[in-house]
């Protein structure tokens, strides 16, 4: 398919992805071609980034669904879009997935039928003297055991992703959402604040909330099932 | 009852009222990532540390998920991330198709 396009357009044969400026009405015929014709563009990108993309976007989200889901709407907006090559191609389709991620977080938050302020209200509690002379403290065989002296080794583990995976998978929507927009896409306390609707203190909360409960699930699943090595 | 087990005693009285409570200090210690503590907090916090090993542990433990997780959010590639960190084979055809065939 040839064609001069839009007026100023460089004529392109789009099957074969040849400019042809040279010959806008195609009279010079084809040479055999030694390799097979060029795919389209999207092609490519699918075959070098889509593993990648789709690593991301499972990072935030941990549904294989919904990361598939976010993976095509990018490719999607990638094709309506113009790439003007000025950064990398993987670094603009990680900026395309980054905007569909925080987009899709704002989403299920507001649909999250709970009441955020009391969302997870209980893990806040957990482990604590819920009443006495000693009400809020924690129970001492209750509280964080030793994790050890470094328990950066666990990185190295690949049972322990699997685990952090499915303790970040338990929070719930809520937390969840806001505890990827803070600290994973980073995005600054107003600006969550302000997308969606909650005050600063609602935050505060809800990432105290979020981390109380992620260290219990990793002290549960992980850490507390290592022998332990005495006091720090 | 002797004077030391009245003093000990005591002791724990005291502590007990005065002492914040290990929920306070475990959002304290969550807040201090976002906000800067009132310096009653703070020295409220410093005296509670030095006699809770728990809060000692809770305080080293949050250091260790921010890290990790930041971690996580940076290098998604080269971590072993469930399920099988790749793309599944249908979705890349269906990409494929929806590319070859732009809606209009």
């Amino acid at each position: 398919m040839c064609g001069a396009g839009f007026p100023g357009r460089r004529p392109v044969d789009t099957r074969n992805n040849r400019d042809m400026t040279d010959d806008p009405d195609n009279t010079v015929p084809d040479q055999p071609s030694a390799t097979p014709p060029p795919r389209n563009p999207i092609d490519a990108w699918v075959d070098q980034h889509s593993d990648y993309l789709f690593r991301v976007a499972y990072s935030r989200l941990h549904d294989r669904w919904v990361a598939e889901d976010v993976v095509q709407e990018t490719f999607l907006a990638a094709m309506k879009a113009r790439f003007d090559g000025r950064s990398a191609e993987r670094t603009w389709l990680v900026g395309i997935l980054k905007r569909k991620i925080v987009d899709h977080l704002r989403i299920i938050f507001r649909e999250s039928p709970t009441d955020p302020t009391e969302e997870g209200s209980a893990v806040e509690r957990l482990g604590h003297y819920p009443s006495g002379q000693w009400e809020g403290h924690w129970v001492p065989e209750k509280g964080p055991v030793n994790w050890g002296p470094n328990p950066a080794t666990a990185l190295e583990d690949k049972e322990f992703w699997v685990i952090l995976d499915r303790c970040l998978k338990g929070l719930s929507t809520r937390l969840a959402a806001v505890f990827t927009l803070y600290e994973m896409e980073e995005i600054p306390a107003e600006e969550i604040c302000r997308d969606l609707e909650i005050t600063p203190t609602n935050l505060w909360v809800m990432l105290h909330r979020a981390r109380k409960q992620l260290r219990h699930c990793l002290e549960q699943n992980w850490f507390g099932q290592r022998p332990r090595r005495g006091d720090s | 009852m002797g004077l030391f087990r009245r003093v000990k005693n005591a002791w724990i009285e005291w502590l007990a009222h005065y002492v914040v409570p290990c929920d306070e200090v475990t959002h304290q210690l969550s807040d201090r990532r976002q906000r800067r503590l009132t310096w009653r907090e703070r020295l409220a916090m410093r005296f509670h540390m030095s006699i809770c090993v728990w809060c000692r542990r809770y305080e080293k433990q949050l250091g260790f998920i921010e890290h990790t997780v930041r971690n996580l959010a940076a290098h998604p590639d080269e971590l072993p991330l469930p399920p099988d960190g790749r793309l599944s084979d249908e979705m890349k055809e269906r990409i494929r198709r929806a590319a070859d065939n732009p809606p209009s």
